[in-house]
C-alpha cells in the first residue's frame, strides 16, 4: 500500500512537514469510491534519484462477488503518474461531462488532470491555464459566479525555495523546523472557469490580493445565505479569512467582525484544517478549525447570520498537545448527530520521541469525539479501537462510504508513513439514508440537503467534498437515522437557488436526486 | 561531564551491542540522570552536544550541581535547591520533561515550600494539563496563601476548564491585588454568559488599568457586536493588538532571565518584536549583544527596533557598528542609507551604499536604492544621472519588474530624456498590471503627468 515520502534529508526544510493529502472520488463511475494518494519526493533531486509518484487506487467493490473492500493500483494505466512535490487534491467535474476531474496542488507545480471517461486522465494544466508554480496547499472547486461551471480556488502558503531555507531553532537552541512566519505569505488565487476548457486568473479583480496570508485548508459554502458561495480559509499564523462573495465578482474578508478569524483571546492561530457543519441541530453551521499543539483547536459556533463565537471550551473540544491537520464532522455511529474526527501530527520535533530513537519525531495520535446530542463533544479516542492507537504524523483526512454499507469510513494520509484506511464497523447497525445530488451530469457541490424530521426540525447537510486538509471527500450525504426505519423525505436546495422536495425515500440505501426528475435508487 | 550515574531508557536494556549502537546514533537526545536519592525521580537530560555552547554549559553545570548536592552530608534543602535550579533552567529552555521531574524532586525534598508546586503548576498550565495545574496551584496556596499569583493562574485554569463559577469567585478575590487581570477575567466570563454590557464595563476597566493589553480590544469588539453596536465593534477591531494583561510574577518572569546564548536571546527578542513589545525586544537584543558583542544579527535587530521606537539616532549607531563588523552587509547599508536620507544626509547615504558595493557585487536592492538616490535625491548636488542609469539598467536587465523599470525612468528624467523616461514608466505600469498589482499600477499611473512637457 501507499507510503508517503517527504524527502527529508536532515536539513529540516519546511515543506517536509506540510504534505500531504489525497482524494476519494469515483473516477470510473462504477458506484464506489476510488482513492488518490498525493506523494512527495526528494527536495534536492539531482536527476539520478527515482521520484515516487502520486498513486490512484481503484476500488474493486462493485466488481467483487464477496463485496469485500479491495483496491488495485491503476496509476500507470490511468496515466496519473504525477511526480511533483505534492500537497493536496481537489475534485470536481470542471467540464461538466459527468466524469470527476482532479486538481493536485504542490510545491513548484500544480496539475489539472482531466478525466477522459475511459479510465485515463490527461494532464491539461497548460491548456486549461491552471499552471501555478507557487507553493499551493488547499484547493476547492466551486461555482462562485453561478454560471454553471466550477471555478477553482487555490490556497498559497509561503514564498519558499530550497535555496531560501533558514536555520531555525527550538527553545533549547537545537535545530528544528521553522515557524512559517519566517517566510513571506503569498496571496491565494481564484481561477474562473470560462466554460470552454480554460480558466482565467481573476484574482486581481476579486480583492483577494488585499491580505496575503499563509493559507492551508479551504472550504466553500454560502455562509451568509445570500445565494452566493463564500470561502473560508484556514491560515497558519495569520487570521483566518472569511471571503464573502459580493455577487459581482469581488470578495471581502469579513472574518474578524464575524468572530471567525482569531480565537476568543483575539489571537491568530496556526490553523491547518477546517470543516463546517450543523453540529447542534439548530439549522445553522459551525466552523471547526485545527491548530497548533500549544493553541488547541477552535470551534466557532454560529449564533446568528455571519455571527460566530468561539465555543471550543463549552463544547468540550479544548485540548492542548495535539497539532491538528485534517478534520471531518462525520456521524460515525449513525445516531443522527455529527461526530468529529481530527488527525494530528506535530510540526516541531518532540524531544521525548527523539530520545527514544525516532528519526521523525513528530508523531501524535488521532482523535475521535462523539457528539452528545448537540450539547457537547466527548472524546472517545481511548475507546475507538485499534485504529486510533498508533502514532503517526497525520495530515490529510478524507471521509466517505468506501464499502457502500451506509456508514462513513475514513482515509488518513500520513506524512512519511503509510496511508491508512479505517473501515467503520460501528454505524452499519443503525438505519441510514444515502443521497447523491446531481446538477446536470455532475455532483451538485455545495447544494444543501435537508431531511424532514419525524417529530423535530429538519436535519441539514451539504454536498461537500472540500474542507479538511489537502483532501477531497465523498460527495454523497449520509443521514444517520438511529433506529428509525420509516421512509423519509428530503429537500434539496441547489446552488442555483432552486429547491425541490423528494418524498418517501426508503431507508438503508442510496438515492440519486436530480432537478425535476423522480428520485432514483443509486446504484439501481 | 563525569556523572557517576546515568540510566538509559528502560526499553533499551538487554539489547545487543550492535542494536544499542544503532539506537545511540539515531538518538539526538540524551539519557536520564539517576536520582541522587531513592525516593526521587530520574531527570531526563537533553543531548548537550546538539545545544548551543553557552546553554549546554549552563545545563551541564546545573546537572553537575545536583550530583554534587547529592552527597551524603547534604541537607534536604540543599538538594532541593539544586533540583529547583535545574528545574528552572530546563523550564526556561522549554525542556518540560526535565523541568517536571526536577520540580517534583525539589517538592518531595522540600514539601513545605510553595515555590515548587507553583512552578510545576505553571508548567502544567503551559502544557495544557489543567487538572494537574489546578492541583499544584491548590497545593501552592495551601503552603503559601500569600502567593496571589497562584490564585491568578488558578483563575485562568478555571476559565480554560469553563468552570465559570469558580473562576468568577477567584477573579473577584483578585480585584484588589491584580485589578486589570481580574477585570479582564470577569469581562471574559460576562462575554461567555452573553452579558455584553457587563463585559464592556469590565474590559474598559481592564484597558484603563493596562492600556498595553491591546488584545482586549478584540474582546471588547465582540461585546459591542453582541449588542449590535457594529461601528463601535469595528473601531475596537481596528485597535486590537497582541498585548495581554500581565500580572507581576517574579517567579515566572525570573525564568526568562536564565536564558543565555545569542541564538536564543535573538529568538526571544524577535518574538517580543513581533508581538509589538519593543522595549522588551530592546532588552533581549541588548542581552544578546552582551553575550556576543560582534553579533551582526543582534545589532541589526536592535537597530530595527530603535527605528520602530522612533529613535533613529540609536538605530544609526547600531547599523554603523554592523557595517564596521561586516562591511559587505548590504541590507544594513540600505537600512542605514534610508535613515540617513530621511535626515537629509544624502551624501553620507550614497557613501554608505557605495562602500557596501565595493566589498562585493551590488545586490539588486542596494543598486536600486543607490540609483534612486543618484537620480532623484532632493539635494541636487549629489545627483549623478549617468551613474544612476547605468545601475538601474543593469538591475532591470537582470530582474525585469515594474519597480526596476520605474528606477530606469527616474534616471532618464534626471538626464532630461523625457520621452524615453515616459516609455519606461509605461512599461512599469504594464508590468504591474500583468502581475495583478493594481495598487502599484495606479500609483505609477499617477506619476505619468510628471513625465509630460519636458519632465516638469
Amino acid at each position: 500500500m501507499f507510503t508517503h515520502v517527504n524527502g527529508a534529508s536532515g536539513e529540516l526544510l519546511l515543506p517536509e512537514v506540510i504534505g500531504s493529502g489525497g482524494a476519494l472520488f469515483d473516477y470510473d463511475n462504477d458506484g464506489d469510491l476510488d482513492l488518490l494518494a498525493v506523494q512527495g519526493k526528494t527536495l534536492r533531486a539531482d536527476g539520478t534519484q527515482h521520484s515516487p509518484t502520486s498513486r490512484l487506487y481503484r476500488n474493486d467493490l462493485a466488481a467483487a462477488a464477496d463485496r469485500r473492500l479491495r483496491f488495485t493500483d491503476v496509476t500507470e494505466a490511468a496515466g496519473l503518474s504525477v511526480a511533483s512535490y505534492g500537497m493536496g487534491a481537489a475534485t470536481g467535474d470542471y467540464d461538466n461531462d459527468g466524469w470527476v476531474d482532479v486538481y493536485v496542488t504542490g510545491l513548484g507545480a500544480n496539475h489539472m488532470l482531466r478525466n477522459r471517461g475511459d479510465g485515463t486522465f490527461a494532464d491539461v494544466t497548460a491548456s486549461t491555464g491552471t499552471r501555478d508554480t507557487r507553493w499551493s496547499t488547499g484547493a476547492a472547486f466551486f461555482d462562485y459566479d453561478r454560471d454553471g461551471w466550477l471555478d477553482l480556488f487555490v490556497t498559497h502558503y509561503v514564498d519558499f525555495g530550497v535555496d531560501m531555507r533558514r536555520a531555525c531553532f527550538a527553545a533549547d537552541s537545537t535545530r528544528d523546523y521553522c515557524n512559517p512566519a519566517v517566510y513571506s505569505p503569498v496571496a491565494d488565487r481564484l481561477l474562473h472557469n470560462n466554460g470552454n476548457g480554460t480558466f482565467s486568473d481573476v484574482t486581481p479583480r476579486t480583492g483577494l490580493l488585499r491580505s496575503p496570508a499563509r493559507g492551508l485548508g479551504v472550504l466553500a459554502a454560502d455562509l451568509n445565505a445570500d445565494g452566493w458561495l463564500d470561502l473560508y480559509v484556514a491560515n497558519d499564523g495569520d487570521p483566518n479569512q472569511l471571503w464573502i462573495n459580493r455577487g459581482n465578482g469581488s470578495f471581502s474578508d469579513e472574518a474578524l467582525l464575524a468572530g471567525a478569524a482569531v480565537n476568543r483571546n483575539g489571537q491568530a492561530q496556526g490553523s491547518m484544517g477546517v470543516d463546517l457543519a450543523d453540529v447542534d441541530g439548530d439549522g445553522d453551521e459551525e466552523l471547526f478549525v485545527t491548530n497548533l499543539d500549544n493553541e488547541g483547536n477552535t470551534l466557532y459556533r454560529s449564533v446568528g447570520p455571519m455571527l460566530y463565537e468561539d465555543r471550543t471550551l463549552e463544547m468540550g473540544l479544548f485540548r492542548l498537545g495535539f497539532t491538528g491537520f485534517g478534520t471531518r464532522f462525520v456521524d460515525y455511529d449513525n445516531d443522527s448527530w455529527l461526530d468529529l474526527v481530527v488527525v494530528n501530527g506535530a510540526v516541531r520535533l518532540s524531544r521525548e520521541q527523539a530520545r527514544r530513537g525516532d528519526l521523525f519525531p513528530l508523531r501524535q495520535r488521532n482523535q475521535l469525539y462523539r457528539n452528545d446530542r448537540g450539547r457537547r463533544f466527548i472524546e472517545l479516542t481511548e475507546r475507538a479501537g485499534a485504529a486510533f492507537v498508533p502514532l503517526h504524523v497525520a495530515r490529510g483526512l478524507a471521509s466517505g462510504d468506501l464499502d457502500n454499507d451506509g456508514d462513513t469510513d475514513l482515509v488518513v494520509f500520513n506524512n512519511s508513513g503509510p496511508l491508512r484506511v479505517l473501515r467503520n464497523d460501528v454505524g452499519q447497525g443503525q438505519h441510514w439514508l444515502g443521497i447523491r445530488v446531481l446538477e446536470g451530469r455532475r455532483d451538485a457541490l455545495h447544494a444543501r440537503v435537508a431531511l424532514a424530521g419525524r417529530k423535530g426540525p429538519r436535519v441539514g447537510r451539504r454536498v461537500q467534498v472540500d474542507g479538511s486538509y489537502g483532501t477531497a471527500s465523498d460527495p454523497r450525504v449520509i443521514f444517520g437515522l438511529a433506529g428509525d426505519s420509516s421512509a423519509r423525505s428530503v429537500r434539496v436546495d441547489w446552488a442555483n437557488g432552486r429547491s425541490e422536495e423528494f418524498r418517501d425515500l426508503a431507508v438503508d440505501r442510496y438515492w440519486m436526486l436530480e432537478q425535476g426528475k423522480p428520485a432514483r435508487a443509486h446504484p439501481p | 561531564m563525569g556523572h557517576r550515574a546515568r540510566r538509559s531508557h528502560p526499553a533499551k536494556a538487554g539489547l545487543s551491542f550492535l542494536v544499542w549502537v544503532a539506537l545511540q546514533v539515531a538518538t539526538p537526545y540524551g539519557q536520564e540522570v539517576l536520582p541522587v536519592r531513592d525516593d526521587l525521580r530520574p531527570v531526563p537530560m537533553p543531548d548537550l552536544d546538539s545545544i548551543e555552547a553557552p546553554v549546554a554549559e549552563q545545563l551541564r553545570a546545573a546537572f553537575g550541581a545536583v550530583e554534587e548536592a547529592g552527597g551524603a552530608r547534604s541537607s534536604r534543602e540543599t538538594v532541593a535547591a539544586a533540583y529547583g535550579s535545574l528545574g528552572r533552567l530546563c523550564h526556561a529552555y522549554e525542556l518540560f520533561d526535565c523541568a517536571e521531574a526536577a520540580y517534583a524532586n525539589a517538592g518531595s525534598l522540600e514539601s513545605r515550600r510553595g515555590t515548587w508546586p507553583y512552578l510545576l503548576g505553571y508548567l502544567f498550565q503551559q502544557t495544557g494539563r489543567l487538572e494537574d495545574a489546578d492541583s499544584q496551584f491548590w497545593l501552592a496556596l495551601q503552603l503559601d496563601p500569600a502567593r496571589r499569583e497562584a490564585a491568578a493562574r488558578r483563575a485562568d485554569v478555571y476559565l480554560r476548564q469553563n468552570r465559570l463559577r469558580q473562576a468568577r469567585d477567584e477573579f473577584q478575590e483578585l480585584r484588589e491585588v491584580f485589578p486589570a487581570f481580574a477585570a479582564s477575567g470577569l469581562g471574559e466570563i460576562a462575554l461567555r454568559e452573553r452579558r455584553f454590557k457587563d463585559a464592556i464595563e469590565h474590559f474598559r476597566t481592564a484597558l484603563a488599568r493596562a492600556p498595553e493589553a491591546t488584545a482586549l480590544h478584540y474582546s471588547l469588539a465582540m461585546a459591542y457586536r453582541g449588542l449590535g453596536r457594529l461601528d463601535e465593534a469595528r473601531a475596537e477591531l481596528d485597535r486590537r493588538g497582541g498585548g495581554v494583561v500581565k500580572i507581576g510574577d517574579a517567579e515566572v518572569d525570573g525564568l526568562s532571565t536564565l536564558v543565555r546564548g545569542e541564538r536564543l536571546l535573538l529568538i526571544r527578542g524577535k518574538a517580543a518584536f513581533d508581538a509589538g513589545d519593543l522595549l522588551n525586544a530592546v532588552a533581549w537584543f541588548t542581552k544578546a549583544i552582551a553575550d556576543a558583542p560582534d553579533s551582526v544579527a543582534a545589532r541589526r535587530q536592535l537597530g530595527t527596533t530603535f527605528v520602530r521606537l522612533g529613535e533613529p539616532g540609536k538605530a544609526i549607531e547600531q547599523f554603523e557598528t554592523v557595517l564596521r563588523i561586516d562591511p559587505a552587509d548590504q541590507q544594513t547599508a540600505i537600512d542605514l542609507a534610508i535613515l540617513l536620507s530621511d535626515r537629509a544626509r544624502f551624501r553620507e547615504a550614497i557613501a554608505v551604499l557605495t562602500r557596501a558595493g565595493a566589498q562585493s557585487s551590488l545586490a539588486s536592492a542596494t543598486a536600486t536604492t543607490l540609483a534612486r538616490l543618484l537620480a532623484a535625491a532632493p539635494d541636487r548636488s549629489v545627483r549623478d544621472g549617468v551613474k544612476a542609469l547605468e545601475l538601474a539598467r543593469a538591475v532591470f536587465d537582470r530582474e525585469p519588474s515594474a519597480a526596476h523599470a520605474e528606477t530606469v525612468a527616474l534616471a532618464l528624467v534626471e538626464l532630461g530624456r523625457c520621452t524615453e523616461a515616459r516609455d519606461s514608466l509605461l512599461k512599469a505600469i504594464s508590468m504591474a498590471e500583468q502581475a495583478g498589482d493594481t495598487a502599484e499600477a495606479a500609483r505609477l499611473k499617477a506619476q505619468l503627468p510628471k513625465y509630460a512637457n519636458g519632465c516638469q
